[in-house]
């Protein structure tokens, strides 16, 4: 005979283990990998890199991460522009460029008044400083290394129209004579043309120099990420920390199920929680601790101002990733509540000032762009400049 | 898996979005589990059904995911046998889970077009809501019905110790 009551007991045993079987706990610390994008394509220069510590997420990017090249630095523009003034703004822009299909220069040139040119760039009179926070860059280099089709390969991205002689993020660094630091964070297919491979990533690029060059591998979800980030000095020394991210757009479907679709959730937290390390004095030994739903922001605001931009891939403005990075960077600009990817608001500026309060959000709203120059994502801008 | 699957989209939508899954995933675990056991002891004959469902249901969901392993690079065989789940789920009780799908997709529909703030992953909720509700309320009916109907009379051979 079935016994219901003994069913149920031992049923509901089963249930608690599978509901609490869904988990998105991670732990966060220094990574010690040895990937080719741990070495930079310049001498002497350092990398801080932040990645998740759980075994299936470290196996898992370090599938990914040994078919990339090295990361790409060059931390000087290469054109001297006037310094930003006391009470000058800056202009952050978050785009996601469709590897290569947005046209960066005609981007730079109507909407931030900027002609591009190797040696003698031009910033228009009365336009700010600026930086990009650029998701999807690509990168053509020989020094990508070429391994055997049974790595783990995404299929190769081409972008339908290109900008006449689709040119890598190096190339158009070098052509707008602009600082740049890029991480890649996969290949861009298995293919090899001409002598050299494909990989794409998160890039920054700027009008002034970049210092303290941070690299944060997100925890796994379904392809491997690595939001970038720098530190710009403005104005009166006053310095602010920017970070380029983009955030999976789904998981597979057992993970999914596994982790309560909390894929995006799961990698804003661990963004979230590496900006909190390094805020807070960083991690030099051992591992932090990280579990599901805490916020990593109960110390802050640390030191320095701080921007993270880029496409968060999110299908509803009211998700919980979004919720959770708008309580960890409560002085946002306000979001002006339009979409950047067809009916999708996927791209956002989130800010939080630091602690000497020296460095605040100017003008308003993040403000869409409404051209999307090639890239199937519109651009967001917002205004930072010193506290009044 | 109804429980988890209708959890999927409001829950993203909390800050407590595990808390929230899980939350789901129990109390629906626990209403199918309570309605399974009793049909199981009253009417063996509707459990057999429910049972030859679920099965019939999982060779199609999974045969879904095999194709969707084809297509999806990412997809391996733990997706397959999360598609042949969701099948197994939706088999077991066939026409509640369609009922429910249905209506869940026609309220978000009109929700949809009604309010401008309602968007389109909201209507997905909806169905997927819906689904979970339908599969779950055939299952407490069917508990119901084995009930008053009196049971067949069959016992299963065999008892849990805890």
């Amino acid at each position: 005979m079935i016994r219901p009551a003994g069913v149920c007991v031992a049923g509901c045993t089963a249930l608690l283990s599978a509901a609490c079987a869904i988990s998105a706990g991670m732990r966060l610390g220094p990574a010690d990998r040895g990937c080719p994008d741990r070495d930079v394509a310049s001498p002497g220069t350092a990398i801080t890199w932040y990645a998740p510590a759980g075994p299936s997420d470290g196996k898992s990017n370090e599938r990914w991460c040994e078919t990339v090249g090295p990361s790409v630095l060059e931390a000087l523009p290469r054109a001297s522009f006037p310094s930003p003034g006391p009470a000058d703004s800056m202009a952050v822009v978050a785009w996601n460029i469709l590897i290569g299909g947005g046209d960066v220069p005609l981007f730079l040139e109507e909407v931030l008044g900027y002609q591009c040119h190797p040696t003698s760039p031009e910033l228009g009179i009365g336009f700010s400083h600026f930086v990009l926070l650029i998701q999807e860059a690509h990168r053509r280099s020989a020094a990508i290394p070429d391994v055997p089709e049974s790595f783990t390969f995404p299929p190769r991205v081409v972008p339908e129209s290109p900008p006449e002689g689709w040119p890598d993020i190096v190339e158009l660094a070098r052509g707008c004579g602009l600082a740049l630091f890029y991480v890649p964070s996969a290949r861009n297919g298995p293919e090899t043309v001409g002598g050299e491979r494909e990989d794409k990533g998160n890039a920054i690029l700027s009008t002034l120099p970049l210092e303290d060059l941070l690299a944060i591998e997100l925890p796994f979800e379904a392809g491997r990420k690595v939001a970038v980030g720098a530190t710009i000095r403005t104005a009166g020394g006053a310095q602010l920390r920017v970070t380029s991210v983009h955030l999976d757009v789904a998981s597979t479907l057992y993970r999914t199920f596994k982790t309560a679709n909390t894929t995006r959730l799961r990698q804003a937290t661990g963004l979230i929680e590496a900006l909190a390390l390094i805020e807070t004095g960083g991690v030099t030994s051992g591992i932090v601790s990280v579990g599901s739903g805490a916020t990593g922001c109960e110390d802050l605001p640390g030191p320095i101002a701080t921007v993270a931009a880029g496409d968060f891939n999110t299908w509803s403005a009211g998700e919980s990733a979004i919720d959770q990075l708008r309580l960890c960077f409560p002085d946002s600009p306000p979001w002006d509540g339009r979409p950047t990817y067809g009916s999708f608001p996927t791209d956002f500026i989130f800010f939080r000032t630091g602690a000497d309060g020296q460095i605040s959000s100017m003008g308003g709203s993040q403000t869409r762009i409404e051209k999307r120059y090639g890239s199937d994502h519109q651009a967001r801008i917002a205004w930072f400049g010193p506290s009044e | 898996m109804l429980g988890v699957t209708a959890s999927l989209i409001p829950c993203s939508k909390t800050l407590s979005q595990l808390t929230c899954a899980r939350a789901s995933t129990l109390s629906a675990g626990l209403i199918g589990l309570g309605s399974g056991t009793f049909v199981g002891a009253w009417d063996s004959r509707r459990l057999g059904n429910a049972a030859k469902g679920a099965a019939i249901g999982f060779g199609a969901g999974a045969a879904v995911g095999i194709v969707l392993k084809e297509v999806v690079r990412q997809y391996g065989w733990p997706d397959v046998v999360s598609t042949g789940a969701l099948g197994m789920a939706f088999g077991a009780q066939p026409e509640g889970t369609a009922l429910g799908l249905g209506a869940g997709l026609f309220v978000g529909s009109v929700l949809w077009l009604a309010i401008p703030s309602y968007e389109l992953p909201d209507l997905a909720a909806a169905g997927l809501i819906g689904m979970a509700a339908g599969g779950l309320a055939a299952w407490v009916v069917d508990a119901v019905e084995a009930n008053s109907s009196g049971g067949s009379g069959v016992t299963i051979p065999f008892s849990f110790r805890i």
